[in-house]
């Protein structure tokens, strides 16, 4: 292409998504959607041009150009100096085979395969069940002004099955869900509809907890929310560039306890896996936090140009979407406390597990998440089930509250919105005690 | 770009199926992105999407893409999807009336100029210079035209124009943080506003001081309340929640679920509103809707096949969202309304003006705890100290039942309508 830009990009996403509803025992909805969208950024002589297209023919190479016409005029308005970081590594990673490929499954076994699972939450004394299955095979093709291209096919799926409990009056739902890239993952999952028609009835018994500062444990899912929320935004380039994170110009400091590793990972056979990120660069395990101490942030081209400490390769996009800095796989690294110490040097606090998620300010410091269930812990034994409860916090200090590290590190799939994109990702941790917590609740145990 | 294809589309399907259902949706944007004071991003967007839906012996199947000129395949497997849906008791697609009128929700005045939208960057800057003490993180404004085709085989063929405008800005002072918004359908948007109220919010919430853990009243922002309190009433209003059992509000129709004083209204109508519009995604006509009325709970929404399995009417509440761009159930414009107060923060109370996690909170049974989001103690309406950090903590139906009445202006939060909400005796943990 004949421009004056000083670099240009397209990334253009195509595919394919099914969706199956299934809601008390009926197929509600099923079927499959087409997509295909496109963005061309533009470097002009200050700032970006930005356009996104879709539908787009990639083969078209006049449309192409036309395109980059109008993303070059656009920039012309911007003032702000950007400057890229060399693209060194290039090399993209194999997508992971499947065990089973999704798209070789007909639509009516995979419905049928949901109700089994749908199915196996109704116990007695629950009143509803929900299952949804989602599956996104697409396309990524990205090409560069410096002739660099590189495509591959990648195919995301998973289900969630709910149920709801009444008794008296009172509700209560239970939720399991799994995504994954590892190929169809909805065969001889009736136990997980069991679980989610278990904790619903449970739920009925559990009390509300009254709040307040104590000892809390989180089990290795609200772990991963932990490390996400607290740690991973603020440490994502493009807003220590903008000055809107609490972790900026602190590399070097010591803003946790010793026991604390924290790692953002998209080479990692998780559901936040990359092959390449948005720009064409390959990833890279980015050690976040090493011993307690801040050491790199994640970072596109240009933020690392800008703000340096750490690594490339961390840009995502959802399709037709401009790439931005995002985490992938997110986890805080093994220690070697077993779960049963961890919960008898808590003594006596709260253990919070499973996730509705959690939200942070990154430029305030402070964050929230929610726990699907928890129990009190007294006498360093786990009692009484509570419900509703979550756990809010400010970055510069819960970090050094982390008193233990489990030996048990799983990840947990997931996605994550910023800036109106919402992408997959993996968050994990080991079962973690905290010294300190403040915990939010309206009940009184 | 559409001209005729709906035609097709329902001549060939009708071969095949009893009813079909084609939208086409076509959109354009430009937009402005600013870092930190600089405009960094310029974009134009240009999509197309359109959505077949049929309907068989009571099956219904839908298929969405976004190249209308692959509508076979699109056809095709919206067919395939009906075949593998329950049949429910379907009593047919709406036909047409007239429905005059202006378009609700278009300005004709929204042009899609990049210079219009540097010139509302340039406002927010402006507005947020007179807290100098606040430094800009970041903002933007942008406009878009998106047109809507509706048409059906049984003669429907709606068309309706939006416009959307909106401008934001986010600014930090110390560790304080301020974000404001703003979008319209209209040219109504006042960026310099925007922009002095995020960079006010940012210098006026420092050096926040801690706070007891007890129970407080409280004076919500509309911003605060509308995003503890829509999603969640929305998600127990939607009707194939309430009948497949899974609202809080299932069964308490005709019953007191709210202060005697509280009204919660859809309406379709409303002059600007994001949602605004005459007919739904199926092509019902819309109207306004009392849900909750003084109170009592008066109706939930329906789409069409909800409202045929349960023996009801649409209320004219169908909404692309389900998947495979299938029909979901959602609001137009949800307004708020309770008794007016001259001074809702008379007395003592803690001035909420925005929450983080509110997404968290449980969606059935309406429990929350989220952390507050510059919080002030407040004295006669007056702001005093800032609050360093606190969690919130509580239920959103019983929360409407100690709405004690709201300020005089209401504001819009997206296509939530709602005055300031002042509410007694909320949790609150230090």
């Amino acid at each position: 292409m004949d421009t004056n830009l000083r670099y240009w990009d397209l990334r253009y996403v195509s595919g394919e998504h099914t969706g199956i509803d299934i809601d008390n025992r009926d197929i509600e909805a099923a079927g499959v959607s087409f997509f295909s969208k496109a963005v061309i950024r533009a470097l002009g002589p200050k700032g970006w041009g930005i356009v996104t297209v879709s539908p787009f023919d990639p083969d078209d190479r006049a449309s192409l150009s036309a395109y980059l016409s109008r993303a070059e005029k656009a920039a012309v308005v911007t003032r702000e100096d950007v400057v890229l970081a060399d693209a060194e590594n290039r090399k993209p990673l194999p997508v992971p085979s499947m065990k089973e490929d999704p798209r070789e499954v007909s639509l009516e076994e995979k419905a049928a395969l949901l109700m089994e699972i749908t199915q196996a939450a109704s116990l007695p004394g629950i009143t509803s069940t929900r299952g949804t299955y989602t599956e996104r095979n697409e396309t990524v093709f990205f090409l560069d002004s410096t002739g660099y291209e590189t495509s591959h096919t990648i195919c995301r799926s998973g289900f969630s099955v709910m149920a709801v409990a009444k008794r008296n009056g009172m509700m209560e739902m239970g939720y399991v869900r799994d995504h994954t890239i590892d190929g169809l993952n909805i065969r001889h999952r009736g136990s997980d509809g069991e679980k989610a028609g278990k904790r619903a009835v449970a739920l009925l018994d559990a009390k509300k907890p009254k709040g307040g500062r104590m000892r809390a444990v989180l089990d290795p899912e609200l772990g991963g929310v932990f490390a996400h929320e607290a740690v991973g935004h603020a440490s994502e380039g493009d807003l220590v560039k903008e000055g809107a994170s609490v972790l900026g110009n602190r590399i070097g400091e010591a803003i946790g306890s010793p026991v604390v590793t924290i790692i953002d990972d998209p080479t990692l056979r998780s559901f936040g896996f990359e092959p390449i990120d948005a720009e064409g660069i390959g990833g890279a395990r980015t050690a976040i936090i090493e011993g307690g101490i801040l050491k790199r942030y994640i970072h596109s081209r240009e933020t690392l140009a800008a703000v340096g400490s750490g690594d490339a390769g961390h840009a995502r996009a959802m399709p037709g979407n401009v790439p931005i800095v995002r985490m992938s796989n997110t986890f805080i690294a093994e220690g070697d406390a077993s779960y049963d110490e961890i919960v008898e040097e808590c003594r006596d606090g709260i253990l919070l597990a499973g996730s509705r998620g959690g939200q942070v300010d990154p430029g305030r410091g402070v964050f929230q998440f929610n726990a699907e269930y928890g129990y009190l812990i007294e006498g360093g034994e786990l009692k009484e089930m509570v419900k509703d409860v979550s756990l809010s916090g400010e970055i510069l200090q819960t970090l050094h509250t982390i008193a233990l590290c489990g030996n048990d590190l799983r990840m947990h799939p997931g996605y994550c919105g910023k800036g109106g994109q919402s992408v997959p990702v993996s968050d994990g941790s080991p079962h973690l005690l905290l010294e300190e917590a403040i915990i939010g609740g309206s009940g009184d145990v | 770009m559409f001209e005729g294809i709906e035609d097709d589309i329902i001549e060939y399907g009708m071969g095949i199926v009893d009813e079909v259902e084609v939208a086409c949706i076509r959109s354009e944007s430009v937009s402005i992105e600013l870092k930190k004071t600089v405009p960094a991003h310029a974009g134009e967007s240009y999509g197309t999407g359109l959505i077949i839906r049929v309907i068989d012996g009571g099956r219904i199947g839908s298929s969405s893409t976004s190249s209308p000129d692959t509508w076979r395949s699109c056809l095709d497997q919206a067919i395939a999807s009906a075949r593998l849906a329950e049949a429910v008791p379907w009593g047919g697609l709406p036909g047409p009336v007239p429905l005059p009128g202006e378009p609700l929700a278009f300005d004709p005045s929204v042009r899609l100029n990049p210079d219009v939208a540097l010139s509302f960057c340039n406002d927010l800057l402006k507005g947020a210079e007179e807290y100098p003490e606040a430094m800009v993180v970041g903002g933007g404004a942008g406009f878009s035209l998106s047109t809507v085709l509706l048409a059906n085989s049984a003669g429907i063929s709606y068309h309706e124009e939006h416009s959307s405008v909106s401008a934001s800005l986010e600014a930090i002072a110390d560790q304080s943080t301020g974000f404001e918004y703003d979008r319209s359908a209209f040219m109504d948007i006042d960026p310099h506003a925007i922009g002095r109220t995020a960079a006010e919010l940012a210098t006026g919430s420092r050096n926040g001081v801690p706070m007891t853990t007890g129970t407080y009243d409280l004076l919500f922002s509309p911003m605060a309340f509308a995003s503890l309190a829509a999603s969640l009433l929305q998600s127990a209003l939607n009707g194939r929640n309430v009948h497949l059992g899974r609202s809080f509000l299932a069964g308490k129709l005709g019953e007191v679920i709210a202060s005697e004083d509280l009204t919660v209204t859809d309406d379709p109508f409303y002059q600007g509103g994001l949602g605004s519009t005459r007919f739904d995604a199926e092509g019902v006509p819309t109207s306004k809707i009392d849900l909750i009325k003084d109170g009592i709970l008066t109706s939930y929404l329906y789409d069409l096949k909800t409202a045929y399995r349960f023996g009801t009417k649409s209320t004219g509440n169908a909404s692309h969202g389900g998947p495979g761009g299938g029909i979901g159930i959602g609001i137009h414009n949800m307004i708020f309304d309770a008794e007016r107060m001259a001074e809702p923060g008379e007395g003592r109370c803690v001035y909420i003006h925005d929450v983080i996690g509110a997404h968290t909170a449980n969606p059935l049974t309406g429990d929350f705890s989220v952390e507050v989001q510059n919080s002030f103690f407040m004295k006669d309406g007056e702001k005093g100290d800032p609050i360093r950090k606190a969690m919130l903590a509580g239920n959103i139906f019983e929360m409407l039942g100690k709405i004690v009445g709201m300020g005089e202006t209401p504001r819009r939060i997206g296509s939530v309508i709602v005055p300031p909400v002042r509410v007694s005796d909320m949790r609150l943990v230090g």
